[in-house]
């Protein structure tokens, strides 16, 4: 019931997803919700993240495309845009999301966030603070937290 | 939009589901009189909530202000959560020793359906406080918990 | 006397003071401002010939279709001079916030740029095929037929569908729908009207629609929505002039075009925002003062004032006639025992003795707080009046006017002059309750200026309470009435002749305080030098002219003046020939 008349745009880009996946990312639908994706991402290269796995769940609302896609980190993650719930703050998942962009295009801008913190747009003010007081410190502490949350998930 | 989404065939799941009681919560709801919110800021399954209702007028709860937890586990919102008065109060559907809300007295949560929400739960209970057979009852001295 | 017809033309403001001010009674006008003649109209008249009386209309008031209809103007011009499409001209100008000039000088002084910015593609970015027959809607990966797609100038294909849910989420979003650009992130193309247009849904249209012309009155610095509630009229102000932003719309409201408060001359804005601002600070404290009903001063009485002068008068038996403000008794107001209408004034309580510290600044916050309590009630109470005023302006519009017209039989438009009276008296409660905000913050060792501006108020209130409880009071028998009564025109003179010298007073009153009392300096030598301008100002003027021989101080005075007789019933002071009162036409005894 909860997958019948599925848009077409979904199940393409579901299908896309699976066959051509991007790297250091893969997203796979739930087999009692289509619309619903478990999702990892890999921490990328030269982050404090790097050799973390990140556990993500995905939702495309009712609206979707013409609203953006829910996401948020399962994983717990020290990152100034990223909250103790997992959910992000990323321009695309509110104000600037366009029907144009797809669920590949808003996952590899998660993964872009990791490797480029924003903390003057910060969702998690302490953590926001510890990185413009002492980002290498800050990294630090992201680094210890992908060693501990992130490894073997 | 409603949470939840009746009558179409888009099943919001129980996290996303959950995060948008939690920001209706966190916006405020209505007059105020009842409201809840998250205990645990760090459990990312979002499972331990509290509740608060404040009397309705005209009834022996008047002023009074009620807590209520609210557990919501895994198989919400398939299944109600737990509810349970965390202030001592008088009232058919508590059970007097526990606090916890009883199902079979209280019909929302016996006849629970995937729509309904923590806000209508205590939005049920203050009006079933001001209902004929609570709104007299003798109640505990106020503040007293259990 | 006047013949008739003079006397019926109350609209004409001059021939009525001519008419009014004719005769044997040159002179006696003047009186229902007691004393003000003597100190007050000198100071006003030489206000007078350093400013031009009435100042040109600086502001136009735009119907709705007035709105579009300049919109589609500006358009057409932008269109016109820049050779471009009303579609791209629409979006050029709504981007520079309507203003034609600055679009031309933008486009001008760099094309390229500004159709980059804007978002105004002179060539596609995806060029497509004219033999292609399907092509793929980079929203939802279905393949269409030609004719189902549409793109921007910028060539990414949508299909309409897609367009739909696009465009209406946007306009769902609010205004932004406006400035919508090309779903590609990477594009930036504008969207136009003619994508609007694609809409199935009406009231998505209309909703466009009305954003549309919501930001050309909103986003153009020269315009603003008329702020009073249901009023859809939009005001564009034309031009700075000094200081005079006072905007009065269609729908009858006045507001102030720089801070959009109700109009409030002659206050600057500045006052106003302190005032309110005051006034929202201390709304727990003046909640009390809100209140309609005080105990009758004597009887103790609840009296509930719902009449909007300030003249009250108990229930029998007990018939107390007091001053809603003061609580005092009325008889001690204005001119009836030749004293003068000072319940305006706030007189510290006098402290004598000595006190500690402590004490004194107890007594200081004391005073500050009742200092305050003072204006704020007696600008509360014009404030009240005003509304009151305006409900009976639209009783006497909608029911008493036709009722009188029939009982006394008058043609509707010989009755103008009721109306006429209401809406200075509106205008006046206004200007009056402002007065009380300019007294507040009048510096207190300021004295001399602040002692003739109390002055001048106490004349303002008494004079305005004279006309506002002439048309409120005396004109019930009228209304009441079974047939024509004979004293009707005599009503007719008195109130016409009231409301046109308090409008005189008022605007006399609003331009000395916008000067900021400037002739009036601290040291308190400014009666005598405005006296004196008198005889400069001589006959200048037609009033002026007039006003030779009256130089009265008080209504005591006058009473003992040979030359003249005091009518029992309504004060007048009627020359010595008259028999009959000039004013309330009673016999004299």
């Amino acid at each position: 019931m909860a997958n019948s008349n599925l848009p077409r745009r979904i199940i393409k880009e579901t299908q896309r997803l699976l066959s051509e996946p991007a790297p250091g990312i893969s997203a796979s639908p739930s087999e009692d919700n289509m619309r619903y994706f478990n999702v990892m991402i890999l921490g990328p290269t030269q982050s404090p993240y790097e050799g973390g796995v990140f556990k993500l769940e995905l939702f495309l609302p009712e609206e979707y495309p013409m609203a953006a896609p829910k996401v948020r980190f399962l994983t717990k993650i020290y990152h100034p845009n990223i909250d103790k719930l997992g959910r992000i703050c990323l321009d695309i998942l509110k104000d600037k999301w366009s029907p144009a962009l797809q669920i590949r295009t808003v996952l590899l801008s998660i993964q872009a966030l990791l490797s480029a913190p924003n903390p003057d747009d910060p969702l998690s003010e302490n953590i926001a603070k510890h990185w413009k007081s002492n980002e290498a410190e800050a990294v630090e502490t992201a680094k210890e937290w992908t060693r501990l949350y992130a490894s073997d998930a | 939009m409603t949470l939840g989404s009746a009558g179409s065939s888009v099943v919001v799941p129980r996290n996303f589901r959950l995060l948008e009681e939690l920001e209706k919560g966190e916006k405020g709801i209505g007059d105020g009189t009842v409201s809840y919110g998250m205990d645990d800021g760090d459990d990312i399954y979002m499972r331990s909530w509290t509740g608060t209702i404040i009397g309705p007028y005209n009834t022996v709860h008047e002023g009074r202000i009620y807590q209520l937890k609210l557990f919501c586990d895994k198989d919400y919102p398939e299944k109600p959560p737990t509810v349970r008065f965390h202030s001592r109060i008088n009232m058919t559907c508590v059970n007097h020793e526990t606090g916890v809300v009883e199902s079979k007295k209280f019909s929302l949560l016996a006849n629970w359906q995937r729509r309904f929400t923590m806000e209508d739960i205590l939005t049920q209970l203050k009006k079933e406080m001001a209902a004929s057979h609570n709104r007299k009852l003798i109640q505990p001295p106020e503040g007293t918990c259990y | 006397m006047q013949s008739e017809d003079d006397m019926h033309d109350a609209n004409d403001i001059d021939s009525l003071d001519d008419d009014f001010y004719s005769g044997e009674t040159e002179d006696a006008p003047l009186d229902y401002y007691s004393d003000y003649d003597d100190e007050a109209d000198d100071y006003f008249e030489e206000a007078d010939r350093i400013e031009s009386r009435r100042p040109e209309q600086n502001f136009t008031i735009l119907k709705e279709s007035d709105i579009k209809q300049r919109q589609e103007e500006d358009v057409t011009r932008v269109a016109t001079v820049l050779s471009i499409s009303r579609i791209f001209a629409s979006i050029l100008l709504r981007y520079y916030n309507w203003s034609v000039s600055r679009v031309h000088d933008a486009w001008f002084a760099d094309e390229e740029q500004v159709r980059k910015s804007v978002g105004l593609l002179e060539k596609p970015i995806v060029q497509h095929d004219n033999n292609t027959r399907e092509l793929t809607c980079g929203i939802c990966f279905e393949n269409y037929p030609r004719a189902r797609i549409e793109m921007a100038s910028c060539g990414h294909p949508y299909c309409i569908s897609c367009w739909e849910g696009y465009i209406s989420t946007s306009i769902s979003d609010g205004p932004g729908c406006l400035m919508l650009r090309c779903p590609d992130p990477t594009c930036g193309a504008a969207v136009g009207q003619d994508m609007i247009s694609l809409l199935k849904s009406d009231e998505d249209k209309q909703k466009y629609a009305r954003y549309l012309l919501r930001s050309y009155i909103e986003d153009n610095k020269k315009s603003k929505w008329c702020p009073a509630p249901g009023c859809e009229c939009a005001v564009t102000f034309d031009a700075v002039s000094v200081g005079n932003y006072d905007v009065s719309c269609l729908c009858s409201y006045s507001f102030c075009w720089n801070c959009t408060e109700e109009a409030h001359r002659p206050v600057d804005c500045g006052t106003v925002a302190k005032w309110i601002l005051k006034n929202s600070a201390e709304s727990e404290n003046m909640n009390w003062i809100l209140a309609n009903s005080k105990p009758c001063p004597k009887c103790k009485r609840p009296i509930e004032k719902n009449q909007g002068c300030m003249h009250m008068t108990c229930t029998p038996p007990c018939k107390y006639e007091f001053c809603w403000l003061c609580l005092g008794v009325w008889s001690d107001h204005g001119e009836r025992t030749g004293g003068f209408y000072a319940c305006n004034r706030y007189e510290t309580a006098k402290q004598e003795g000595v006190y500690d510290d402590t004490e004194r600044r107890r007594e200081m916050a004391k005073n500050s707080l009742e200092r305050y309590t003072h204006y704020y009630e007696r600008w509360a109470s014009n404030q009240s009046s005003r509304q009151k005023a305006l409900a009976d302006l639209q009783q006497m519009q909608t029911v008493h006017i036709e009722k009188l017209s029939d009982i006394q039989c008058q043609p509707e438009s010989q009755l103008k002059f009721i109306t006429e009276a209401w809406l200075q008296i509106i205008e006046c409660r206004r200007v009056l309750k402002w007065t009380y905000a300019y007294g507040f913050y009048l510096p207190e060792h300021e004295l001399a200026k602040k002692q003739f501006f109390e002055y001048l108020q106490g004349e303002a209130e008494s004079g305005l309470e004279r006309l506002h409880q002439c048309a409120e009071k005396e004109l019930q028998p009228f209304l009441c009435a079974d047939e024509p009564s004979r004293e009707f025109n005599d009503f007719r003179t008195k109130l016409a002749g009231l409301t046109s010298v308090t409008r005189n007073y008022f605007e006399n009153l609003v331009r000395a305080l916008e000067n900021g009392l400037s002739d009036v300096d601290s040291n308190g030598a400014s009666f005598s030098r405005a006296t004196s301008s008198k005889n400069a100002a001589g006959s200048s003027k037609g009033r002026s002219g007039r006003v030779k021989g009256t130089f009265r101080t008080s209504m005591s005075s006058r009473m003992n003046d040979d030359s003249h007789w005091c009518c029992e019933h309504c004060t007048y002071a009627n020359v010595k020939s008259a028999t009959t009162c000039q004013m309330c036409y009673q016999q004299r005894r």
